[in-house]
């Protein structure tokens, strides 16, 4: 069995498989490269040589700018896109030469789609995707109702997803992909427009999945607030490439002395100055910050000279623990 | 709004497995989840029940009207014993064509049929689930125009049951050109025209509007190439003028018949295959 999973003994695609998960992965990523051909021989490397290793009951964020390849790696592991090359393992099932078993590991949520029928209502959609992936009406109907408590969906459950607001939707979205239990879970910007307290309940939805329940959740978002909070482990890929995969705090960790906040009276606009390219500037109230990372003294003293000259007076410098945002800032600088 | 994120009821026992907690045979769990689409399709299609009543009503007053153009300004039996039979196909073949396609290119634009993909189940198959909840609709239709049709002008429509095979060949027929369209529509989005065209000159040349006997030699024998021609003709034959199987075999329609709706059944499953791969190829799945 997954080595990580305490699951709840309920009607779960594990129970479904004939054979257990192999190894003590929950996925692996190996070689993984996606080349789109457009037009006469142009190719887009969205996924290049990625190779990812996770073990179970771990949240991993998967990090990057727009066009990094998240989508296209979220699509491939859970075989909706063919890669051009490598393998995709799920609990230690082969996508590709084993997809009946493997998909059963694998519950998405992918970005931008409807992912459920919005004519159909809630209590519907759980059971076609429960059905979907071969459980019967016995099995689901006692999950559905739970995912429907849970989530405070029960009251509407009879109603048409489409009348729902869209964090009610994307609570439908959640709960279809885990009507089955399974143990792993892709979520592609799972937040992505909703109010700050739908996100609220969905970020407390996946600590609980991951602590309680043991799952493994791979999670796209821009927002890194989240990803920190949520995540144990953060892979950053850009222009398809791994840039690092490591847990947050030792991310966090190697950029610990080299980040520094400096407070100025007045109001500074990063664009109009290259020099502060790769730092963050907030303006507010006739003050500014700007946040960023200094690796040296002289680099700091250079800096202060550079701000001195705009005649604005400065308020304070401090070193500051970094955030994820200043690490992710400063990896996709460096690569650049 | 509620932030409780606990699971509220208890685990069922997992009556699911067999005796030796071995999980039940793949062939249930996929007959149930191909019996799942034509479930959900039917729940799709009580939802939107004023339109499902609108084609109905449409169909059912195309024949009459239909006759009514062919024949002058009359309906005559004549014209009407011939035709209303392949006709009863037209609305199987049309709701088969057009439903499959359509949802399938708006569950690709909303993102359904990635989610369809999670399966383990092959989507082609699951594409048959779908089928069977059109041809119960396109059967509804086809039993009120048949009853109504053969009442008002007192025809007999006997019911033999050696009619049951041309008309399950039929499907077959119709269910292997939607496969065949469907395929298409995952590598051609704009195929919504020329599947209205294909089934045009389906619905022309089949016998359903005009009898076959009207069109010359080499027109008959071109639409039998196109779907349900060999199988209204098989019906006729053993319904109408209760002929029995073993004639229709002996006079060739029947092993056409059989061979058509064999290769066609393939080849939709094949070109829906072939596309669907494709699609996962390019990432074109929405």
């Amino acid at each position: 069995m997954f080595p990580t999973m305490k699951g709840d003994g309920l009607g779960t695609a594990r129970q479904l498989d004939r054979e257990p998960a192999r190894g003590t992965l929950a996925f692996e990523l190996t070689n993984l490269s996606k080349v789109y051909r457009r037009g006469k021989g142009t190719a887009v490397h969205a996924v290049d040589d990625l190779n990812l290793s996770v073990p179970g009951g771990q949240v991993v964020g998967l990090l990057g700018p727009n066009g990094a390849g998240k989508t296209t790696t979220i699509k491939m592991m859970c075989g909706l896109v063919t890669p051009t090359e490598g393998r995709v393992h799920l609990n230690g099932y082969d996508v590709a030469r084993e997809r009946p078993l493997a998909v059963r590991q694998v519950g998405a949520v992918l970005e931008g789609a409807r992912n459920v029928y919005w004519s159909l209502s809630a209590w519907q959609n759980l059971l076609y995707f429960g059905r979907l992936k071969g459980l019967s009406r016995r099995l689901i109907v006692p999950r559905a109702e739970s995912l429907l408590r849970s989530l405070d969906l029960w009251k509407q459950r009879h109603q048409a997803v489409g009348s729902y607001s869209r964090g009610m939707q994307q609570k439908v979205a959640i709960a279809a992909a885990l009507i089955t239990d399974p143990p792993i879970l892709l979520l592609d910007e799972p937040t992505i427009g909703l109010d700050v307290q739908t996100a609220r309940t969905v970020k407390d939805w996946i600590a609980r999945l991951v602590h309680e329940e043991g799952k493994t959740i791979v999670l796209t978002t821009h927002q890194l607030a989240l990803a920190q909070e949520l995540c144990d482990r953060i892979a950053i890929i850009h222009r398809g490439r791994l840039l690092t995969d490591l847990p947050v705090r030792e991310l966090l960790a190697r950029f610990r002395q080299e980040t520094y906040e400096i407070r100025l009276g007045g109001s500074l606009a990063s664009s109009t100055f290259p020099w502060l390219d790769g730092f963050s500037v907030t303006s507010e109230d006739s003050e500014s910050l700007i946040r960023g990372p200094i690796p040296d003294q002289e680099r700091l003293y250079d800096l202060l000279a550079q701000l001195r000259a705009q005649h604005l007076p400065l308020i304070a410098v401090e070193p500051v623990e970094p955030n994820l945002e200043d690490v992710f800032v400063q990896i996709l600088k460096e690569r650049e | 709004m509620s932030t409780t994120t606990a699971f509220h009821s208890k685990p069922p026992h997992t009556g699911e497995q067999g005796a030796e907690g071995r999980p039940g045979p793949w062939v249930v769990a996929a007959t149930r989840a191909v019996l799942n689409e034509t479930q959900k399709s039917l729940w799709l299609l009580w939802g939107h029940r004023i339109v499902v009543l609108l084609e109905i009503l449409s169909f059912v007053a195309f024949y009459p009207f239909l006759q009514f153009v062919i024949g002058n300004g009359t309906i005559q039996r004549a014209l009407v014993l011939p035709t209303l039979l392949p006709f009863l196909a037209v609305p199987l073949l049309y709701l088969a064509i057009l439903k499959l396609v359509s949802d399938l290119l708006e569950e690709v634009n909303s993102g359904t049929f990635e989610q369809m993909h999670l399966s383990p189940f092959a989507p082609a198959s699951l594409l048959v689930g779908r089928l069977l909840a059109i041809f119960l609709e396109g059967a509804l239709i086809a039993v009120v125009i048949g009853v109504g049709m053969s009442s008002l002008l007192r025809i007999s429509i006997p019911l033999r049951p050696a009619g049951l095979l041309p008309a399950a060949l039929t499907l077959i027929d119709i269910a292997g050109f939607a496969l065949l369209l469907g395929g298409l529509a995952l590598s051609l989005p704009q195929i919504g025209a020329i599947a209205h065209l294909f089934s045009g000159l389906i619905f022309l040349l089949n016998g359903a509007f005009f009898p076959l006997e009207w069109f010359p030699g080499w027109m008959q024998t071109l639409a039998r190439f196109l779907p349900t021609t060999l199988g209204v003709e098989a019906m006729r034959q053993v319904v109408m003028q209760g002929q029995s199987l073993g004639s229709v075999w002996a006079d060739g329609t029947m092993p056409w018949l059989i061979i058509h709706a064999a290769l066609l059944a393939i080849l939709g499953w094949l070109v829906f295959l072939l596309n669907d791969r494709r699609a996962r190829r390019l990432g074109t799945l929405r």
